[in-house]
């Protein structure tokens, strides 16, 4: 694997590493759980020693929010510290703070946010959640504050108003901003996905493409490029994920940030309770029966075109089969009928999501979550179904091949995923000619990332015979 | 295929002001901040000054050249201060001011030569302002005017000045192709013709270098230079014209400008005076931005982005139509406006439905729109539904609910994301500029953390947390 692609996660080899004498115990001793719960255990810690910065990498589903829910708690309620959460969008506030108020009824809990944003009717019915807009409204005393990045960079908070600032997806947060806003604490804790999609940046950033700590580039990456013996703990565990899956997702996307999953797929898997024997797409449903979790149906080769409506159509199909087909998924807790609310479709465009849901059956339409992957970060489904973002694409290029928003596609699912895509996509990856080499001092090259974990997911499908081909004839 | 290029805005996002200067420079093929052969001139009149170095890599030739450049640019930037207007500088295409930002980056702290140094200084005013959108100290004369006309050809081809003006200058029934093939054989860039560079230029180099070489009598050395000078100047001379030519066809177009013009050329006016003021206390750009000065640079950047696009749906028919089929502006009916009580405080929540038969609609729950005729009303996305080919995206009343008030069942809306928001920026900076008196220790490199006492932790973490439950 090249040095490029290690690099890309802005971490070195060393992923879990602590200061003095407070490091972890690592290894893989111990079930699955207890790894995950150590690791746990070992950030929770990290507080007590007083480590004032700590950045944690964690795979999809690792458990992320339960992990910077229990920190808050443990500042604001044990430790009776000030905390402060920073989320990316007003959305994500909104659901830490529910889920904040449901899991720990005693914290003093607060929203900081403008006045004039239009708040869930949940949150507002909600008597036991403080709103406030204005820093003198802020609790003075040991109190857990969220608030969007934005927010806190752009109000008259004083500095190092609290102990704590706990950055959530950590990886979208653009250093510029993070700089806007790293003052107001004396801690800090950086928790996100390195595998996901970057920062969205509109404005042109040649000028800093040299810089490893430039204004555009994530949070914990410019902390580690300023500060190299920044304390890391990864999370080891993926919960949502099944072995069968985490194993690909963990070789394509994150090379250098080593994690196995909570649940092997024989323990948590799909049965149909019935399937045709000669139906084209219900031989790509078997496979899944089988323990495929991540498989891909393969419509012929066609013309190029952004939103094909063929392969909306074929999307569409694909998410009634698994309601047609009585598919339930089956865990050691029981077993659960899946519906559309369990059904995902992640697309890379904004006129396929339109396209596919223009095409679902009436009935489902509604309960499935057909979204971009931009959107559907930090959101899991039983069950995705996935456009190619490479499918109708002559060649690769940056934006179609952004390694972190494939992974975002490929990393939604709790029991399978089925991608949609044409033939010709190892043709087209064959053909790619590396653009501009990176500049000096830059190891990283998302184009080339992209192409290599492309590459890598499509090898794993052929060879482990996951892709089913689809006549023409069974697409219309 | 069409045989021509169609204007494709209705309003000008750019004013060539009448004082506006011409930049025609090459350089030599392989060295990227050389400057070769420079022709400078206000638009509408022939050059002011065609500078030649017989050999740009001889110091004593480039001098010679930066110069001639450093005084022009230097008077023009005395007028322009004194009549408190911002400079303007018109170049080819992206690849020049490419060039142009080469220039300015690699010879401004060029001691040796203080008026090398100088010309560098002056060019990086322009280097520094072309990143930001809705900028108009820098024309780059291809991209502007592609960026008002839909050619039939790629965007690789719209970056040569030449081949645009042939799309838009195209006679009725003349082959377009035929003379887009032509345009393409003569170099728009800041590099010479590769045949002209080993058939012309080569040899005359070579015999002027041997006769330097050889310390010929100075009457020969002038004679050599000469020679490249006349093969050069016709060069320079290309470019400046095509550069009058494009400058007016923007003006026969006889495009209003955008409303934002007038902000963004107060914006430049007071960017420029700016400049001219910390250059004047010596204050220089750096190559390299530190941690506080990026981010500003970012977010100036950042803002002068979504303004810009904001005012070209806002004010351009054509931006607002584009807009409306990529889906990123609601037009439809309005339709189901009902008015109920506030679930918890006093008053009422005012809600409509638009319906639209748009094709490629990207609004989604939680998306803030605004009246695009009265922006003074805004409205949160609550849901959307498909039913048939229409689409029923269902609003709620967030500002403007009396005034301008939530429009009549039946009115015919535009809903678009945002207008330009000219004092966002300075608030902006303002927080920025309080919050980052002091630099935190996460963003000063190898800075010391604040020292923090260690606790003893619980024996068992989790179970101290369910206390809390």
């Amino acid at each position: 694997m090249s040095a490029r692609m290690k690099s890309r996660l802005g971490l070195d080899a060393d992923v879990n590493r602590l200061p003095g004498d407070c490091a972890p115990e690592l290894g893989g001793l111990g079930t699955e759980a207890e790894r995950a719960d150590r690791a746990v255990c070992d950030v929770l810690r990290a507080h007590y020693d007083g480590v004032p910065a700590l950045i944690v990498p964690s795979p999809p589903g690792a458990g992320k929010t339960d992990l910077v829910e229990k920190v808050a708690a443990q500042e604001g309620g044990t430790r009776r510290r000030r905390c402060v959460i920073v989320t990316q969008t007003n959305q994500q506030a909104f659901e830490l703070m529910m889920r904040l108020r449901a899991h720990y009824s005693v914290l003093p809990i607060a929203l900081y946010c403008r006045h004039s944003l239009v708040l869930p009717d949940q949150m507002v019915r909600s008597a036991m959640l403080q709103i406030v807009h204005e820093p003198r409204q802020l609790p003075t005393g040991p109190c857990v504050v969220v608030a969007n990045a934005m927010k806190l960079a752009l109000s008259a908070v004083p500095i190092a108003s609290f102990d704590l600032m706990i950055v959530d997806e950590a990886w979208q947060l653009a250093n510029h901003l993070f700089l806007a806003i790293a003052g107001l604490a004396k801690r800090v804790m950086l928790v996100g996905d390195p595998g996901q999609i970057a920062p969205v940046i509109t404005a042109d950033t040649t000028r800093w493409q040299a810089n490893l700590a430039g204004p555009h580039v994530p949070a914990p990456q410019a902390l580690l490029a300023t500060h190299p013996g920044t304390a890391v703990i990864g999370l080891p565990v993926s919960r949502r994920l099944v072995d069968d899956s985490a194993e690909i997702v963990q070789r394509a996307f994150y090379p250098n940030l080593p994690f196995t999953a909570l649940e092997r797929s024989t323990d948590r898997r799909v049965v149909f309770r019935t399937l045709a024997a000669t139906h084209q797409l219900d031989g790509a449903l078997r496979g899944i029966e089988r323990g495929q979790t991540l498989s891909m149906v393969e419509l012929p080769q066609a013309a190029p075109i952004t939103t094909d409506a063929e392969i909306a159509a074929v999307i569409a199909r694909v998410v009634d089969r698994f309601v047609i087909r009585g598919a339930n998924v089956v865990t050691r807790d029981g077993a659960h009928r899946v519906d559309g609310r369990r059904i995902g479709v992640v697309c890379a465009h904004r006129s396929q999501v339109r396209a596919v849901r223009a095409r679902l059956t009436p009935a489902i339409s509604s309960e499935v979550l057909v979204e971009t992957a931009n959107r559907f970060q930090g959101l899991e489904r039983d069950i995705t179904v996935v456009w190619h973002p490479l499918a109708g694409h002559p060649r690769v290029r940056d934006f179609h091949v952004d390694a972190g928003r494939f992974c975002v596609m490929l990393s939604r699912h709790r029991v399978a995923c089925v991608v949609v895509g044409r033939a010709g996509i190892m043709e087209v990856l064959d053909r790619y000619a590396p653009g501009d080499p990176p500049v000096l001092g830059v190891d990283t090259d998302p184009e080339f990332d992209g192409w290599f974990a492309h590459r890598e997911i499509l090898e794993h499908l052929i060879n482990s015979n996951r892709v089913f081909p689809l006549a023409r004839r069974a697409t219309t | 295929m069409r045989q021509r290029a169609v204007c494709s805005h209705t309003h000008a996002q750019i004013v060539i002001q009448p004082h506006a200067m011409v930049w025609a420079a090459v350089g030599l093929s392989g060295e990227d901040s050389s400057l070769h052969a420079v022709q400078i001139g206000r638009w509408n009149r022939p050059p002011s000054v065609t500078a030649v170095a017989a050999d740009p890599i001889r110091g004593d030739e480039r001098e010679r050249v930066f110069d001639q450049v450093a005084i022009v640019l230097e008077r023009y930037f005395a007028w322009c201060v004194k009549r408190a207007v911002a400079p303007q500088l018109i170049v080819t295409s992206s690849s020049a001011l490419e060039h142009l930002t080469n220039i300015a980056e690699d010879y401004r702290f060029f001691r040796s030569a203080p008026r090398t140094a100088q010309a560098a200084r002056d060019l990086t005013y322009f280097a520094e302002r072309a990143p930001i959108r809705g900028q108009q100290a820098v024309v780059s004369l291809a991209e502007v005017l592609s960026t008002h006309w839909v050619t039939p050809l790629p965007p690789s081809r719209e970056r040569h000045l030449g081949i645009v003006l042939a799309c838009i200058e195209c006679p009725p029934g003349a082959d377009l192709m035929a003379l887009v093939l032509e345009a393409e054989r003569t170099p728009m860039g800041p590099v010479t013709d590769p045949a002209f560079d080993a058939d012309q230029l080569a040899p005359l180099l070579a015999k002027y270098r041997r006769a330097v070489r050889r310390r010929h009598v100075p009457a020969e050395l002038q004679r050599r230079a000469q020679a490249i000078r006349e093969v050069m100047t016709p060069v320079t001379s290309k470019l400046y014209h095509a550069i009058q030519r494009g400058v007016g066809v923007l003006i026969r177009a006889h495009l209003p400008p955008l409303p934002a013009v007038t902000e963004w050329q107060r914006q430049e006016v007071r960017a420029f005076l700016d400049t001219v003021e910390a250059s004047q206390q010596g204050v220089q750009y750096p190559i390299n931005d530190r941690a506080k000065l990026a981010a500003f640079r970012l977010v100036i950047r950042e803002d002068a982005q979504a303004n810009y696009e904001a005012a070209v749906v806002t004010d351009d028919a054509f931006g607002r139509a584009r807009s409306v089929c990529t889906g990123q502006t609601l037009a439809g009916i309005t339709e189901n406006r009902r008015r109920t009580g506030h679930p918890t405080r006093r008053g009422h929540v005012h809600t409509f439905d638009v319906v639209t038969t748009q094709d490629e609609l990207t609004v989604r729950p939680g998306d803030e729109l605004c009246l695009a005729d009265d922006p003074r009303l805004v409205c949160v996305v609550r849901d959307y539904r498909l039913i048939g080919g229409q689409t029923r995206v269902g609003l709620r009343v967030a500002r403007g609910m009396n005034v301008p008030g939530v429009p009549l069942d039946g009115s015919e809306v535009t809903m678009i994301r945002a207008v330009p928001d000219w004092h966002r920026l300075g608030r902006r900076r303002a927080a920025m500029a309080e919050r980052l008196r002091v630099l935190p220790w996460t963003h000063v490199e190898g800075g010391a953390a604040p020292a923090t006492d260690p606790e003893t932790p619980p024996t068992d973490l989790i179970r101290a947390l369910e206390v809390l439950k």
